[in-house]
């Protein structure tokens, strides 16, 4: 009977100790990474850092730098950066705008010269973010329209050389090649994982814990302030969104927006409000989210499919879509 | 019957009830720690966080002003009521009071943003 009850105690124990290595290895399984988190803004809109075992903590405030950094380098606000020096002589030697003018020109042609980087004049003329804004004169339209024209770029080694009367503009651009900047620096000093939100481009990548969750990335609603599309979530990559609601203003009734369709002269009238891009690349997850806002859904997909992205679009009547291999979720809520 | 072919005494019942808990324990443990606790507010000026506020702590509204921006907090969101900036596109933004929104005030480098410290299940926002 003594025997019995030993044995009785010692399969219990056995029990026990199964539970405490389960239950250790399930803490291991979640271990979360120390969190370091930043918000600031740079680039004109929000930039955020979410990163996960950061090395020394100081490595979001040294992103922060990387993206002030190109900020000075491609803003045609910015006095002395590349493209100020740029539309103010016609000429510029820079180490960037070479590489960035080359990677875009394929998309400029496949839109039909619709997206294009020198649509600099043409925004300056909307003035969309002026308090006043209003609707240009067809004559004044037509006049800077003209001035628009990718192919009159001329690039030779570092030296970039822009035509009479144009203005170049990398707004499509610029907040997508930061996410890929800052990813280069923050995996390069050791940070495991994290996500980056600069406006409405992110960069997602590496771990937040030993199990590798995929991220969850939260789309803002093209019409409810307080609300959120849906969410996308993703191991690693990168997304880009565009939407009518980003820089706007009313006239009649009608609303006019900041993405500038460079063949009309005016804004895009695709009938979507909003297009969100994912595709490995930054600075092509932006300016793609652009060319699809600019081409429409249907015609966006064979351009997707060229750079193997994925897109969720919504239409001005609210109808939500999706298109390629893509872990997209509507907000319910 | 069973006990007695087991060897067991009165009491050893007691243990083993104790031992099942404590299995028990282990594996919810992780579970009870992803716990809602409520919302806070989030403000940054010039990138440094100026102040987190619990809105669930809140009773009535609160104002704070930074940088020229009059951030109004209450239980059920926040809002910015005034500011000197030539936009105002922060006033335009209206209530926020969903964890992960937020609203900038770019001329005025501010930014407010709501928060779930607890059972974050957002890594980030795509504005």
């Amino acid at each position: 009977m003594k025997r019995k009850r030993v044995l009785a105690f010692c399969a219990a124990a056995l029990l026990l100790a199964a539970a405490v290595a389960a239950g250790v290895l399930w803490q291991k399984r979640t271990r979360v990474y120390p969190l370091t988190e930043k918000t600031s803004i740079a680039m004109d809109t929000i930039v955020g850092f979410k990163l996960y075992g950061a090395p020394t903590g100081a490595e979001a405030e040294a992103a922060l730098g990387v993206v002030t950094s190109l900020e000075n380098t491609i803003s045609r606000y910015k006095e002395g950066s590349d493209v100020f020096v740029l539309n103010e002589t016609g000429r510029v030697e820079s180490a960037l705008l070479p590489s960035i003018l080359a990677q875009c020109e394929p998309l400029e042609e496949q839109s039909g010269g619709m997206f294009d980087l020198t649509v600099g004049a043409l925004s300056t003329l909307w003035g969309f973010s002026e308090e006043n804004a209003a609707v240009p004169a067809q004559s004044d339209i037509d006049r800077v329209k003209d001035s628009v024209d990718y192919t009159a770029l001329q690039i030779s080694g570092n030296t970039v050389m822009i035509g009479k009367n144009q203005q170049l503009d990398l707004g499509s651009v610029g907040k997508g090649l930061a996410c890929d900047m800052v990813k280069q620096y923050l995996t390069s000093a050791g940070v495991k994982g994290g996500v980056v939100s600069v406006g409405g481009s992110i960069c997602a990548f590496g771990k937040k814990n030993d199990a590798g969750d995929a991220w969850t990335v939260a789309i803002k609603h093209p019409r409810e302030e307080n609300h959120f599309l849906g969410y996308i979530r993703l191991k690693e990559g990168f997304l880009s969104t565009s939407g009518d609601y980003e820089q706007y203003f009313e006239q009649n009734g009608e609303r006019y927006c900041h993405l500038l369709d460079a063949t009309t002269g005016y804004p895009a009238a695709s009938g979507l409000c909003s297009v969100t891009v994912v595709c490995d690349n930054g600075m092509l997850s932006d300016a793609l989210s652009t060319v699809c806002f600019l081409l429409g859904e249907e015609n966006s997909k064979p351009v997707l499919e060229s750079y193997s992205a994925a897109a969720v679009f919504v239409t001005t009547d609210g109808e939500i879509s999706t298109f390629g291999d893509l872990d997209f979720t509507k907000d319910e809520s | 019957m069973k006990a007695e072919r087991l060897g067991l005494r009165a009491g050893d019942g007691a243990i083993y009830a104790v031992l099942v808990l404590l299995c028990a324990a282990l594996f919810l443990l992780p579970l009870l720690k992803s716990g809602n606790d409520g919302l806070t507010a989030q403000i940054v000026a010039d990138g440094k966080t100026v102040e987190t506020v619990a809105l669930s702590s809140l009773e009535g509204t609160e104002t704070r002003t930074v940088n020229g921006c009059v951030i109004v907090l209450s239980s059920d969101g926040v809002r910015v009521t005034d500011a000197d900036c030539p936009d105002r596109l922060c006033v335009k933004t209206g209530k926020i009071s969903r964890a992960g929104t937020a609203i900038a005030c770019v001329p005025n480098r501010v930014v407010v943003t709501l928060r779930q410290e607890k059972n974050e299940t957002i890594d980030g926002v795509a504005y």
